[in-house]
């Protein structure tokens, strides 16, 4: 059996090593926390971390617990301050979501080209139904992708979110 | 006198002859294989130049340029052939020979690295053939912010449709679909988005 050099197995680490580090790199698109009185609106946020100022798009889907939140509105979402571009939304059943969810897909990207930086790109509004349990919900992030200016494909991750609904309150701001 | 005009003629008549010799030993030296051996600069293979002859370039693996006659007449040795769609609309591609990577790619062309055009005249416009601009719905050579709306809303409900949305179908936009994998995903909206904007999408596969 041929033994190898030990320097060559050392070199051999480090650069799996290397390469391993570099494959882990990407864009991780979250949603986040919030707390909402029953049957008030919710805004969910979505954040962007490791884009590198190199992200001219992203795509995600929330799959949205279903009867218990209803999206507000055809186009729920809107850009976070400064964010430029269009954020477009729709509840998609392409492909069809989970049992008791709905499939909110989530495009933003900007028609002069410009990227993107880390940060909130945006908020998505929800309700929560007058008959859903007050405790916390899971919203699943699914289907992540981010673009750079090229069209070319970014490893990108989605990261869940989560909505505590508590007792109903007078006014919801 | 006219010893001297007979002189003058003959003279002439020499220089003529002379000049002419000349120029036929000059023809000949350009058109017999020892042209090969006259040198100029050859872009060697990790574009170093060298000042040799074509066939000692092309025992290399070189790219000889004749009319170039010394390495330190060359700005760079990052040359090539360079294969441009004619028009944004036009099907077609022409070669511009001797390029920079940098100039192509400014031009929206595919780069051929220490290549003349001679190999490419015939093979560039193929490059170009059956690639419509990404989000060129009608084909036209323009995408226009109607087309990408489209392009978006394919997006969003192909295949299976929305449930508050009327569903747009591929069929409306199929050049959004870069990779045919019968969807159509950001990053070529992202595309389309480029083609809007004058860039060259059609250079990314």
């Amino acid at each position: 059996m041929k033994r190898r050099h030990p320097l060559v197995s050392i070199l051999t680490l480090v650069v799996t090593s290397l390469m391993a580090g570099t494959a882990t790199a990407s864009v991780a698109l979250t949603f986040g926390a919030d707390v909402t009185p029953l049957n008030c609106d919710d805004a969910v946020p979505l954040s962007m971390t490791g884009s590198g100022g190199a992200v001219a798009g992203v795509q995600i889907d929330m799959l949205i617990p279903f009867p218990a939140f209803v999206p507000v509105g055809d186009n729920p979402c809107t850009l976070g301050p400064g964010v430029a571009g269009t954020v477009t939304s729709a509840l998609t059943t392409s492909p069809a979501p989970p049992a008791g969810m709905q499939r909110l897909r989530i495009i933003i990207l900007d028609f002069g080209g410009a990227t993107y930086a880390d940060g909130l790109l945006a908020t998505c509004k929800l309700r929560a139904a007058t008959s859903t349990p007050t405790g916390t919900y899971v919203m699943t992030a699914d289907g992540a992708m981010a673009s750079d200016s090229s069209g070319n494909i970014l490893p990108a991750t989605g990261g869940n979110g989560e909505v505590t609904v508590t007792a109903p309150a007078f006014c919801c701001s | 006198m006219r010893a001297a005009a007979n002189s003058s003629i003959v003279n002439g008549c020499w220089g003529r002859r002379l000049f002419t010799l000349a120029l036929l030993a000059a023809l000949a030296l350009i058109e017999s294989p020892g042209h090969a051996q006259i040198p100029a600069a050859c872009c060697l293979p990790g574009d170093e130049c060298q000042t040799i002859s074509a066939t000692s370039c092309a025992n290399n693996s070189g790219l000889f340029l004749s009319e170039i006659f010394d390495c330190s007449d060359l700005p760079t040795c990052r040359l090539g052939a360079c294969c441009k769609r004619a028009t944004p609309s036009s099907p077609g591609g022409t070669c511009d020979g001797y390029t920079t990577e940098a100039e192509c790619l400014g031009q929206c062309g595919v780069w051929f690295s220490l290549r003349s055009c001679g190999a490419f005249q015939n093979s560039c416009p193929s490059l170009f053939v059956g690639q419509p601009l990404p989000g060129d719905c009608n084909q036209n050579g323009v995408v226009t912010v109607s087309e990408l709306v489209t392009a978006v809303n394919i997006a969003l409900c192909w295949p299976h449709g929305c449930l508050n949305t009327p569903t747009t179908p591929l069929g409306a936009c199929p050049t959004v679909d870069v990779n045919r994998n019968g969807l159509a995903d950001v990053h070529e909206l992202v595309r389309a988005v480029a083609a809007s904007l004058g860039q060259c999408p059609w250079r990314v596969p």
